[in-house]
């Protein structure tokens, strides 16, 4: 898909697929067209080209009540209860009055708010508010939920809770989609990844393949210089000798991997006391394959 | 229940839940109490009291008579009105009331005191009335004669007479009639004629009690000195009996232009009630769009339903509470009507038979709902393009003046002639025409007007829905971005992506 607006292209050329199941992070930085993807996903923005079927068509309001959807910027009818809200999204997304008014009172039970359910929004907490956010896109069971940085404004408390809760979500049965610019999020959540800078997709794949996107670096302990096995490409020490022994960080040549260095190591009798293998983080990976920092301003 | 209907009963709960909008329902019947309860408690006293102090002997008996005839005429004339309105035939012979309101004569009046005067006529009535009718009551005489207070000196000249008078012309006096301001003092001296009759007033206008004292005091005059030519006073006094034979020929009550008035009343009281509501409704809606746009929730919404669904669901919403307000009004001017009956109930009677025709009311409705739609759009318009109140104003002002000036020229215009150049142009252009149309319905337009107008307001609505719609659709996500003049033609040529 494709989105302009006027000479400024948001979106070039995205193609993607999310599988049924499981949790799929939306990476980028700010700017990069997140959230203008997933509006074209929810019908909220038409594509100037392409197309998209989301659960198997394409995006409207049929059936909004498979999809859930908790935007960027949030906000809630401040003179409305709690209760009130989440129902009404629910009868908005098509429920009975009856049954949208069951279900937002359990949701707001679960979410630990059944004293303030009745009460007007204006009166809850940054964090009660967005509990009731998320509780009006949970309120019709939804298949998909489509959560726009999510973690934005929420302390590391109630970031702990909503990501407990996208795990459950996930185990339940939902496909979870969730943007965000900050890499632990996507580490502790995503079995499957996208990453896209200035509209564009930069990658996709699960963890193990990002991380495979950055040659894997050793740290080793040796008596002698590793640069002379074969696949190390560089090693640097890290400090003084100790006893005869120094550590090193061993990059290594595209291709090669660190159990054929460590099978060399034991076939020529080099004689090793650590060998550690570290692998690339997400932040690195953006950073390697976008070339900037996700949580910089654009 | 759709979407759209939602949307309509969350806009209109949230409205029906501020403050604000149980002050303005209850401040229009609060009005009309307010307004009768000033009236009987406040309203000044009728008529006034009047002085003569006359050292010839000749000239106050002949004022008294004439404010005596002219306030048998009231009489008369509220006589004939009432027996109108009720239907009351006299029991025998053509009593000069019978024949409905019109303007009487001296000759008159001397015939109906002839025949009886009020004890008479109210005798009659008293058989003949129906029972729903109230009783009859005589208009208390405007002007009253006392006799000069104690304290007023009226033996030692004019000078006197004025100066020992002056503090009572600043308080009522005690009449026959209950307490009245002393509204005419009148010295006519020994020598009138020679030195000229001396008038003291409160200050207030009282012409018409001014100038039959001046008429009976010419009349005098002329007549002394007709009788110093040796003119015969007798054959003098009766060609003063002959008056000159007159038909005056004056529109029945409810007639006429008062008819006319009558008829638009409740027609302009609905024009009146529409820009009320729509500017007070109008603003609430604005508000909350608003609110939804600043508290970032129009994309949650949106996601759940189409722009379209959001735009005219408020539209419903604000039209609900624009009819229940009128609605309301209506109800407490109806319950109003039958407390204060009287003058409410007979004012509201002509005025109601302007709104006696199944298609005046279709009319009147088609317009009402019509005006609601076209303007409340507007304000969907400048909420769709405002992050906030200020930026709102900036728009606001300017559409509000644009929309109230004309409005308010015309309603008084149509007062004077419902069919005057402004009524009649103002007909033709949408944003007016419910206004226009509304307050001339109760004089008669013709059915072809009506209809065009109509139709032009339903095709500018249906333009209005899609350009309004477009800029909703495009705006509603765009904050921090107003949208420019230069970006409106490629709005109204397609919809945005």
């Amino acid at each position: 898909m494709v989105k302009r607006y006027g000479g400024f292209t948001a979106v070039d050329d995205l193609s993607f697929e999310v599988p049924e199941g499981g949790v799929f992070g939306f990476l980028g930085a700010n700017g990069a067209g997140k959230t203008t993807s997933l509006r074209m996903a929810l019908d909220i923005l038409r594509p100037t080209s392409g197309s998209i079927s989301v659960l198997g068509r394409a995006p409207g309001r049929k059936g909004s009540g498979e999809i859930g959807f908790l935007p960027e910027e949030r906000g809630l009818y401040r003179q409305m209860s709690a209760v009130e809200t989440v129902a009404y999204f629910g009868q908005l997304k098509g429920m009975p009055a009856a049954a949208a008014g069951a279900a937002a009172r359990l949701l707001i039970d679960r979410f630990g708010l059944s004293e303030f359910g009745d009460g007007k929004v204006e009166r809850l907490s940054k964090g009660m508010a967005q509990k009731v956010q998320l509780a009006a896109a949970l309120v019709t069971r939804p298949r998909l939920l489509v959560l726009d940085e999510p973690f934005a404004g929420l302390d590391p408390v109630n970031q702990a809770v909503l990501e407990e809760l996208v795990l459950e979500l996930s185990r339940g049965g939902s496909t979870v989609i969730f943007s965000t610019h900050v890499m632990q999020h996507a580490e502790r959540l995503c079995d499957r990844l996208l990453l896209i800078a200035r509209g564009r997709k930069v990658f996709q794949g699960d963890q193990d393949e990002a991380r495979a996107q950055l040659p894997a670096r050793l740290v080793i302990a040796a008596r002698a210089d590793p640069r002379g096995l074969p696949g190390v490409a560089a090693a640097q020490a890290l400090g003084p000798a100790s006893d005869g022994w120094t550590d090193y960080e061993v990059a290594l040549a595209p291709g090669s991997s660190s159990a054929a260095l460590l099978e060399a190591c034991t076939a020529g009798g080099f004689p090793l006391r650590r060998f550690e293998t570290r692998q690339a983080s997400l932040h690195e990976v953006f950073l390697h394959l976008v070339g900037g920092d996700p949580e910089e301003k654009p | 229940m759709t979407p759209m209907l939602l949307v309509a009963r969350r806009e209109f709960r949230q409205i029906a839940r501020t403050r604000s909008f149980w002050v303005t329902l209850l401040l229009f019947p609060v009005a009309i109490v307010l307004s009768q309860v000033s009236v009987r408690f406040f309203r000044p006293a009728e008529g006034a009291a009047y002085v003569i102090v006359d050292d010839t002997g000749r000239y106050a008996p002949a004022i008294d008579r004439r404010l005596k005839v002219n306030a048998e005429r009231q009489t008369l004339s509220a006589l004939a009105t009432y027996a109108e309105r009720w239907k009351i035939a006299p029991d025998q012979g053509q009593q000069v009331w019978a024949g409905g309101p019109r303007w009487f004569s001296d000759a008159d009046v001397a015939a109906f005191e002839a025949a009886g005067g009020l004890p008479v006529a109210q005798a009659q009535i008293a058989r003949r009335k129906p029972a729903a009718a109230p009783d009859f009551r005589a208009p208390k005489p405007a002007y009253v004669r006392i006799a000069p207070p104690a304290g007023v000196v009226t033996t030692a000249g004019p000078e006197r007479f004025g100066a020992s008078l002056a503090p009572l012309l600043k308080t009522d006096v005690a009449t026959s009639q209950g307490p009245r301001p002393l509204g005419l003092a009148v010295y006519i001296p020994a020598d009138f004629g020679a030195a000229p009759a001396r008038l003291w007033t409160n200050g207030r206008a009282y012409p018409q009690l001014i100038e039959d004292v001046r008429q009976e005091l010419n009349q005098g005059l002329r007549l002394r000195a007709l009788q110093a030519e040796g003119i015969d006073l007798a054959a003098l006094a009766r060609a003063q009996t002959v008056s000159a034979p007159i038909t005056l020929t004056v529109p029945p009550t409810g007639s006429g232009r008062e008819r006319m008035i009558l008829r638009s009343a409740l027609p302009l009281g609905f024009a009146y009630l529409l820009l009320i509501s729509l500017m007070v409704s109008g603003a609430w809606m604005l508000q909350g769009l608003i609110e939804e746009r600043s508290n970032k929730l129009l994309e949650a919404v949106i996601a759940c339903i189409t722009p379209e669904d959001l735009l005219y669901g408020k539209l419903i919403g604000v039209l609900a509470i624009g009819a229940v307000m009128i609605l309301a009004w209506i109800g407490f001017a109806v319950a109003a009507g039958f407390v204060f009956q009287g003058a409410i109930a007979d004012y509201l009677r002509p005025a109601l038979a302007s709104v006696s025709s199944p298609w005046v009311v279709v009319a009147l409705v088609y317009f009402f709902a019509a005006g609601y739609l076209c303007i409340s759009m507007l304000f969907l318009a400048i909420g769709s393009m405002s992050d906030n109140m200020r930026d709102a104003q900036g728009y606001l002002s300017p559409m509000i003046l644009a929309l109230t000036l004309p409005v308010a020229a015309m309603m008084s215009a149509v007062l004077q002639n419902p069919d005057g150049p402004l009524p009649r142009t103002l007909s033709w252009i949408p944003v007016y025409a419910p206004f226009a149309m509304m307050a001339r319905l109760g004089s008669g337009v013709s059915p072809l007007e009506v209809a065009g107008s109509a139709a032009v307001l339903a095709v500018f609505i249906g333009l209005e829905l899609v350009v309004i719609g477009r800029l909703f659709r495009a705006n509603l996500l765009q904050a921090g971005q107003p949208l420019r003049l230069k970006d409106l033609p490629r709005l109204l040529a397609r919809a945005p992506a």
